[in-house]
């Protein structure tokens, strides 16, 4: 069984802000899941490369040349952001 | 008229002929969809005002005598995680709720190019996680062949809105079996296409290394159609291909195999029987058909349940309460708040769930036993698959061991959910090509046949396909 304090970090680390219940109630799950995926022990992998991707692409590259329109795509993103100023996304002051 | 039988090419031509308008299509099929909808749910939202205007615009067309492209003027539904401009864009999520698309999806934008109209936004599990479209945030979908059971999922309201008649055809995406499984349930041919096929810039992310956009149609005909709009090599999509035409092929000397492995306990036997005789007439038209085997089958599901929150827990990182979606900034003291109450409050259980086992696979001192084991797992099911296609060109196995379950059923064990996935997730983890067929029906309910394809190969799945289709139809 994953332990409660566990369950809390890993809230932590992964910015999820849990009740109390839920970290109760995913101790449990967690630990089921977890115990199904162990099932991957069984297999023998010590030669075996990993992979990330299907087929094998890597360092697809574009032309570093300048975009067009990027003031009239750039306000366009900005109209999703919550709370905005000027050009900017505003967050709540980092530094104290 | 009664559009709802007709193909896309039998509406391109009445089109074409006037025998109907573009304007009279999208009403009819609007109409139709907007009564219905409240049974089903398989729209989130409509579109009505924008597809009246393309299919006016389709009309001007063919009055002009101008070139009408196949899909002009075909209603069509969109999964609502590919961006259509200024439509809203969900996910299925409350952090999306009212998250308008700043620009179209290249799947979108291609069939723009081609004058399709779109109607709406079809539902969704929440972000595609999960495999009975009962993880939306705005309600399960219906299946249309019984409306207490589920239509399957992630990509359930599409799935849906084709069986129903609500649209000629529909986009889904597909990361674990999120195209077939719905297609299976509810009685439509549904396209998983290559990984790297069809481009996914404008799909929301969940797991980048298996997602892929793929159609829903009634026909095998019509499914290859839309595959060949959307399908291409896309500067936006770094992970996309160019693909080169098939050499010709012979359809009667194509080699099937029938994995052992995918016909163990644990299948509903009227499934098998349906998925046996589907084989059967594969047989009889003289293909040669033989069994074969993907020892590492097994497996495929665990280390897909590793991957898949890996991939997923990064990509939602992005939803920070700051950039876009929802926000909760109040009588918060610092930014580490708005995050935990902005992702905590905005994500639904199945979504906090898979974040939370993403998290822990790749955090310091589980990584190498979790996401690397994994990773190495997934090169063995790659090696089974890459040695079974050096003898058969196309593998048959049902899509599912299960019949559409009954709403509710499992929800509340997440492990009996995700084993509903076990005959599909193997195929993306190898990044192939696989559709679901639609060979009959148990009980009222259907049941589809899944043929998987080596790389690229679609063309030879729709060939199969198709000479099913005309068995079954005469």
């Amino acid at each position: 069984m994953i332990k409660k304090e566990e369950v809390e970090k890993i809230a932590q680390l992964a910015r999820l802000g849990l009740s109390s219940e839920e970290v109760t109630k995913l101790q449990t799950e967690l630990s089921k899941i977890f115990g199904y995926i162990d099932k991957l022990k069984e297999l023998k992998t010590d030669k075996v490369e990993p992979v990330s991707h299907p087929f094998n692409i890597r360092n697809v590259m574009r032309p570093d040349a300048k975009r067009s329109g990027k003031r009239a795509e750039s306000s366009k993103l900005l109209e999703a952001g919550p709370t905005t100023k000027d050009q900017y996304l505003k967050v709540k002051a980092v530094l104290k | 008229m009664d559009f709802f039988n007709l193909k896309i090419k039998e509406l391109h031509q009445g089109l074409l002929k006037k025998k109907f308008s573009a304007l009279e299509l999208c009403k009819s099929y609007l109409e139709k969809a907007k009564e219905k909808n409240k049974d089903v749910f398989a729209f989130l939202s409509f579109s009505e005002e924008s597809a009246l205007a393309q299919a006016k615009a389709v009309d001007e067309l063919v009055a002009k005598k101008s070139d009408v492209p196949l899909l002009a003027g075909i209603p069509c539904a969109i999964k609502d995680n590919i961006l259509v401009e200024g439509l809203k864009c969900t996910a299925g999520s409350r952090i999306l709720e009212n998250y308008v698309a700043p620009y179209d999806a290249t799947v979108v934008k291609r069939l723009k190019e081609q004058f399709s109209v779109f109607l709406g936004k079809t539902n969704l599990d929440e972000f595609a996680m999960g495999s009975s479209t009962e993880n939306s945030a705005f309600g399960p979908t219906h299946n249309p062949n019984d409306l207490n059971r589920v239509a399957g999922g992630s990509s359930g309201g599409s799935a849906a809105a084709v069986a129903a008649d609500f649209c000629n055809y529909s986009l889904g995406s597909d990361t674990g079996g999120s195209i077939r499984l719905p297609a299976s349930f509810c009685g439509v041919v549904g396209l998983k296409p290559t990984y790297g096929a069809v481009s996914r810039y404008g799909l929301i992310a969940f797991a980048s290394s298996l997602d892929q956009i793929g159609p829903f149609s009634k026909s095998v005909e019509d499914c290859q159609l839309v595959f060949n709009v959307i399908k291409g090599w896309d500067e936006m999509d770094s992970t996309s291909v160019k693909i080169n035409p098939l050499d010709r092929f012979d359809l009667k000397k194509l080699k099937i195999g029938v994995p052992k492995e995918y016909f163990v306990k644990g299948i509903d036997p009227e499934v098998e029987k349906l998925i046996r005789a589907a084989i059967k007439k594969y047989e009889e038209m003289g293909l040669d058909v033989k069994e074969v085997s993907l020892p590492r089958s097994e497996y495929a599901l665990a280390a897909y349940y590793v991957i898949n929150p890996s991939e997923a827990s990064t990509n939602l990182a992005r939803y920070d309460g700051i950039k876009y979606g929802y926000s909760n900034q109040d009588k918060v003291n610092d930014l580490m708040e708005v995050y935990l109450k902005s992702r905590g409050e905005g994500f639904g259980p199945e979504v906090r769930r898979r974040i939370m086992v993403g998290t822990h696979a790749l955090s310091s001192g589980y990584y190498d036993a979790y996401y690397l084991k994994a990773q190495k797992a997934r090169n063995l099911i790659k090696q089974d698959f890459d040695k079974v296609f050096e003898k058969v060109d196309l593998l048959m196995t049902p899509v599912s061991p299960f019949l559409p379950f009954k709403i509710g059923e499992k929800v509340d064990d997440p492990l009996s959910m995700y084993l509903v996935d076990i005959y599909t997730v193997s195929i993306n983890l190898a990044g192939l090509p696989a559709l679901s067929l639609p060979v009959g029906k148990t009980a009222g309910l259907p049941v589809g046949l899944q043929i998987i394809g080596r790389p690229f190969e679609e063309d030879k799945i729709f060939e199969a396909a198709k000479a099913f289709e005309k068995t079954w139809r005469t």
